[in-house]
């Protein structure tokens, strides 16, 4: 019925005519034409939905896009979501999910077990010196032990001598230990005078405080304090460790030979010790008139402060 | 790639982001829509053409996704709706709209048809004769009512069924009809009493 009603109602002359009228090939003009297609692309590509919007942010989705999926199962997003279509808030987005992640690594750094176990090792590495510096020293105190019974006083001394080095050696470190060393090793001070006053009262107390001050001030004898002055430089090229245990281990050395010393004086045992025994050697000293004697067992410092303390008392008595 | 695609695919491409998709529709269209704005606007109201033209595809542009939720809508149909709206629109504002189809007397056997030339003559004079067929033509356009003007112009020019037209300009399919008809009575006497005495006398021997 239609199709009929559109025949019969189409006059093909007027038709005809129609096709032949001067207007019948006229067009907008070119500046329309711009108009159009420019705002059809301006609009295409504002509203053009990026495959990467999901990737940069869930909140950079817009409900207008989302209404424009194809799938009704997300409808109902499109909803709950607000209409953002600014690409800021994607930025946004991504920046807030960038620094989540970075939140997360932070929390995955190295755990604390593992750079606590280097820590010790480091600690461990600087005290292995001080370990062996005070078994160093027990070693040491146990010499006095075995005097003690024939001297308590000079015992004590040698003790308390090593009771008040205690702290400092196991206080400091290795760069505290060498920074100590010079102070051990100081020049030689006359230790004569107090000597004097020590013998004259013949008593045992002070006799051994004399003996902590001479090992505080550690000039027993000159060749001790050389042999210290050697021990000194070779601590430069040495081992911190290594060279204040050896300028401790002199300095006890020396005291020990002054403690021996003034205890023999004190039982009346006046003697120039040797350390080697040579044929032409006399029998009696020069200058002393003691007698001599061989003491191989003797450190050369201990000896060198035994015998000056014995020279010592010879010039006092003399 | 314009003769392979429908309209509608191509709009559907266009709504899913191809901007070329726009450019051959555009391009499809341009003259024949044009045409319809100029003619339907009239002589009078001419220089409104572009205007109308212009708003009709921007307001297409915007209204896309409306389109898509339309199933089997025609493309063109909805082209030419949207410019028969603003035309009409700008016709009433100008007041030169004739609302009331006037009672016109359907005498088809005064139609001087069969005295014209053929459409496909060659000569130049058969030429001459449909140019000024055509320029009468639209003169007598622009003396019928703006429904009835769009009715024949939807109808001969660019080629839409009764069906679609009734789309266009919103109306029932019974009054098309009756619209249509009228504007082919009126053309036909308007368009007789012009040339019918010249086609006598250059047929007379």
């Amino acid at each position: 019925m239609s199709l009929r009603d559109d025949n019969l109602l189409k006059d093909k002359h007027l038709q005809q005519a129609l096709k032949h009228a001067p207007d019948n090939d006229l067009a907008p003009s070119e500046l329309v034409r711009k108009k159009v297609l420019g705002y059809a692309n301006k609009v295409n590509n504002a509203n053009k939905p990026s495959q990467y919007q999901f990737l940069a942010s869930p909140f950079s989705l817009s409900a207008k896009a989302l209404s424009r999926m194809r799938n009704p199962h997300w409808y109902w997003l499109a909803g709950l979501l607000p209409n953002i279509k600014n690409w800021q808030w994607a930025g946004m987005g991504s920046v807030a999910v960038a620094l989540l992640a970075a939140l997360m690594l932070r929390e995955q750094l190295p755990e604390e077990p593992i750079w606590r176990e280097s820590r010790v090792r480091e600690v461990a590495q600087n005290t292995a010196p001080e370990k062996a510096l005070k078994e160093e020293r027990a070693d040491m105190a146990a010499a006095p032990a075995t005097i003690q019974e024939e001297a308590p006083a000079h015992t004590a001394g040698v003790e308390r001598k090593a009771k008040a080095e205690e702290p400092a050696a196991t206080g400091m470190a290795d760069k505290t230990v060498l920074a100590a060393a010079p102070e051990v090793v100081a020049p030689p001070a006359p230790v004569q005078a107090p000597a004097e006053q020590t013998l004259a009262k013949q008593d045992n107390g002070v006799v051994a405080e004399n003996t902590a001050k001479i090992e505080t001030t550690p000039a027993a004898s000159a060749p001790a304090s050389d042999a210290v002055a050697s021990a000194e430089q070779k601590s430069e090229a040495e081992e911190p460790a290594t060279a204040a245990k050896k300028s401790v281990m002199l300095v006890d050395a020396g005291a020990l030979g002054v403690a021996k010393a003034n205890q023999d004086i004190h039982a009346g045992v006046l003697r120039i010790l040797v350390a080697d025994w040579a044929a032409d050697k006399p029998l009696v000293d020069e200058t002393t008139g003691y007698r001599v004697e061989l003491a191989a067992d003797l450190a050369p410092e201990e000896l060198a402060a035994y015998n000056q303390t014995m020279r010592d008392w010879f010039k006092t008595q003399h | 790639m314009s003769d392979v695609f429908a309209d509608e695919d191509l709009m559907r491409k266009f709504c899913a982001g191809e901007a070329h998709a726009f450019q051959l529709l555009y391009a499809r269209h341009e003259k024949p829509l044009y045409r319809y704005v100029r003619r339907l606007l009239g002589s009078a109201e001419a220089l409104q053409a572009e205007d109308v033209f212009q708003d009709t595809w921007m307001k297409l542009v915007d209204a896309r996704d409306s389109w898509q939720a339309r199933d089997n809508a025609s493309f063109k149909t909805w082209l030419y709706t949207l410019a028969h709206h603003r035309a009409i629109d700008i016709l009433r504002k100008s007041g030169r709209e004739i609302s009331v189809d006037e009672n016109w007397e359907n005498d088809e056997a005064e139609t001087p048809w069969a005295l014209w030339p053929a459409s496909h003559a060659e000569q130049p004079e058969q030429q001459a004769f449909w140019r000024r067929a055509g320029q009468q033509l639209l003169h007598c356009l622009d003396g019928l009512p703006a429904l009835q003007r769009a009715a024949f112009l939807l109808h001969h020019d660019d080629g839409l069924s009764l069906e679609e037209i009734t789309q266009v300009i919103n109306a029932e399919f019974e009054t098309v009809k009756s619209r249509l008809r009228y504007a082919l009575t009126k053309l036909r006497a308007c368009m007789g009493a012009h040339f019918q005495p010249t086609l006598e006398a250059d047929n007379t021997p």
